[in-house]
């Protein structure tokens, strides 16, 4: 049975390509929308002034990492920035340096409020230009703060975004996969003629759950491998720790499917029923953004959902290298659901759509 | 009733107010062709079904081969093979690896050759390595005749297995259940095409709202019309039978306009009369037609309604 369930699976193609260009295609488009915050800023220096300091400064701000500099008049640079193609503009006002060093000089920046890259440039700039001011006056720094960060490496979004897309891709071939083929199986009868077999409903379940383990291992591989050599998303944990979760959350939404193909009673109503349970988990299970800060209202319903717990303890040992020990809350709380949902499916299982 | 294979008695089915099933008892005997025929919603299927440990009986006993199939249907589901009136079978798998999961599903590991030579007995051995999904109607019913066969078993049962089918597809199916039944398994089959029950059958229960109306052999069956054969004709004019319908041979005359039909056991008698009597009457007498009887004619009998209204 699990021979012939894996064949009739890698046979029907259409429904193969969809089970793993959908992930696939979700962790390419946000990666490219999401993904490029590592890319260097670009500010747009207006120097009005054209002395000697207001080079140097240009010049220093030039030898900055990570910083694109071009020079334009003001009119210009502030319509770069009005349209997103600068993230700030300085201007050093003719005279801005006056009376220096005697009166600070003042240097204006322009920054676009809407913009998260644009408010982040205000304390880069500050910093950037405290240095020069430092080497200018040769004072040697009084303090210097080495900034290191609590994660193992600098998290990109990519390396939030990746745990939650497995753990959505999991999610969605557990809650949909099985539960179509067994709700379509008993719709035409299937079903009705291996229950005259001597099959034990155990094996035939069984043997479905253990198919669709293997697709979303598979599934889980294929996002993995692509987030790592496409994206560059450092994998930190261990594989093994990994692979535990990967299976525990997805028997945990194989039967939750499970349970949605014993109360649907047609194909449709199993993808609506899907939906229902998978669509708000998707939004609000911290696949996209982490739902720590959501309002107090909401946190309870967040609690509830399984692809919460799965996609934090995936976090956790992907990207922020924890042992399996520390997120075995969640574990744990995957184990129950997926134990809960089974007692559900076994008492609710129906070889038939009718009970004629 | 020790060596019957099959053993119904006193079967019910009930569906809300319908009794589908109305105190049915059968006895369907080793090595037989047993053919249960009735129009659509006569209780046929709830019969199989029952029989086959899908549908539980509301009343009634059912025993095959000594075992009760109630309650416990699993007992006796080594025994039987079964082929349901809907065909339903998985994709994206072959024929052959089809025929080798259902065996699986008995716990018995089917080698190629074995699976081969069992479709060879359904005339599917060539299509061995296609997609079921590829088969025509007949072959899928064959390939479900198949399947229904993995497990070796003492009985099969066949649902309408030719319904729907061509008159082609329909005679190779007929030939491969008198192959099954050559080798000496019990075959119980429902239908409802006349034609087949009298090709196939050894015995006939004949079924009308859930109730088993008439039990024997085609022959005996037909020998209780107590006509050898039925003859009609259309006439240009009316024509008075009074005196043909008096004679002892003849039965239920009938008359629809200007077309007659009567049933006779004595056909060259009848014919003569009739001949008399059209010229004596000055009628001219069209289209005569003589037909042996058959089991529509004995539903028509005990009904008074056609098997296929």
């Amino acid at each position: 049975m699990v021979a012939a369930n894996i064949k009739m699976t890698i046979r029907n193609k259409q429904a193969l390509f969809f089970l793993f260009m959908f992930p696939i295609l979700f962790m390419v488009l946000f990666g490219m929308v999401f993904g490029q915050s590592q890319d260097v800023a670009k500010i747009s220096i207006v120097d009005q002034d054209k002395s000697a300091l207001a080079m140097s400064i240009t010049k220093s701000l030039k030898k900055v990492e990570k910083l694109e500099i071009e020079e334009h008049d003001r009119g210009e640079g502030l319509d770069k920035l009005k349209k997103g193609k600068v993230d700030a503009v300085l201007v050093l006002k003719k005279d801005f340096a006056k009376d220096f060093p005697k009166r600070p000089a003042a240097i204006h920046l322009y920054y676009d409020p809407a913009s998260t890259r644009s408010q982040m440039m205000r304390g880069t700039i500050g910093a950037v230009l405290g240095g020069i001011e430092r080497s200018m006056v040769k004072s040697p720094p009084l303090i210097t703060v080495k900034s290191k960060s609590v994660q193992s490496h600098q998290l990109a979004y990519i390396d939030f975004l990746l745990p939650g897309i497995l753990a959505m891709s999991l999610m969605n071939s557990g809650l949909y996969g099985l539960a179509n083929v067994m709700v379509a199986r008993r719709e035409k009868g299937v079903l009705r003629r291996l229950k005259l077999t001597p099959l034990p409903l155990s094996q035939y379940i069984g043997a479905g759950i253990l198919n669709q383990l293997l697709v979303s291992l598979v599934q889980a591989a294929l996002l993995v491998l692509i987030g790592h050599y496409i994206f560059g998303v450092k994998i930190v944990g261990s594989i093994n720790s990994l692979v535990v979760l990967v299976v525990a959350g997805s028997l945990c939404f194989i039967t939750i499917g499970f349970v949605i193909a014993s109360f649907a009673k047609t194909s449709e109503s199993a993808v609506t029923l899907g939906n229902l349970v998978g669509m708000p988990m998707m939004f609000l299970g911290g696949v996209f953004f982490p739902v720590d800060d959501v309002p107090n209202w909401v946190k309870p319903i967040v609690k509830a959902m399984p692809l919460k717990y799965l996609a934090d303890a995936l976090r956790a040992v992907m990207v922020q290298g924890q042992s399996l020990s520390s997120v075995i809350d969640d574990l744990v709380i995957l184990l129950a659901v997926t134990f809960a949902a089974f007692m559900l499916a076994i008492k609710f299982f129906r070889w038939e759509s009718s009970n004629r | 009733m020790v060596n019957s294979i099959i053993d119904v008695r006193n079967l019910v089915k009930t569906y809300g107010e319908v009794r589908a099933v109305d105190n049915v008892s059968l006895q369907i005997e080793h090595g037989e062709v047993f053919g249960i025929l009735g129009p659509n919603g006569a209780g046929k299927t709830t019969i199989l079904e029952m029989i086959e440990g899908l549908r539980r009986p509301d009343h009634g006993a059912i025993m095959i081969d000594g075992l009760s199939v109630w309650p416990n249907p699993n007992r006796i589901k080594h025994l039987i093979g079964v082929q349901l009136q809907t065909t339903a079978l998985m994709d994206f798998l072959t024929v052959r690896e089809m025929v080798r999961l259902f065996a699986s599903f008995y716990g018995i590991h089917m080698s190629r050759v074995k699976a081969d030579e069992l479709l060879d007995k359904v005339a599917l051995v060539e299509k061995a390595n296609s997609m079921i999904n590829q088969l025509s109607g007949g072959q899928q019913q064959r390939l479900s005749i198949a399947l229904a066969l993995v497990n070796d078993p003492k009985v099969l049962f066949l649902d309408e297995p030719t319904t729907g089918l061509d008159p082609q597809a329909r005679r190779k199916l007929w030939m491969v259940v008198e192959g099954i039944n050559a080798e000496g398994k019990t075959i119980v089959l429902t239908t409802h095409y006349m034609e087949e029950a009298q090709v196939l059958c050894s015995r006939i229960a004949i079924m009308d709202h859930g109730r088993a109306i008439a039990l024997d052999t085609p022959v005996g069956l037909i020998n209780s019309l107590g006509a050898d054969a039925k003859i009609t004709f259309t006439a240009k004019h009316p024509l008075d039978i009074e005196k043909l319908a008096r004679t002892p041979s003849v039965s239920q005359v009938s008359q629809f306009d200007l077309s007659y039909s009567f049933y006779t056991s004595d056909v060259q008698e009848s014919i003569t009369n009739l001949l008399g009597l059209a010229n004596s009457q000055s009628v001219k007498i069209e289209n005569l037609n003589v037909a042996g009887a058959n089991l529509e004619d004995v539903f028509l009998h005990l009904t008074g309604r056609g098997l296929r209204e």
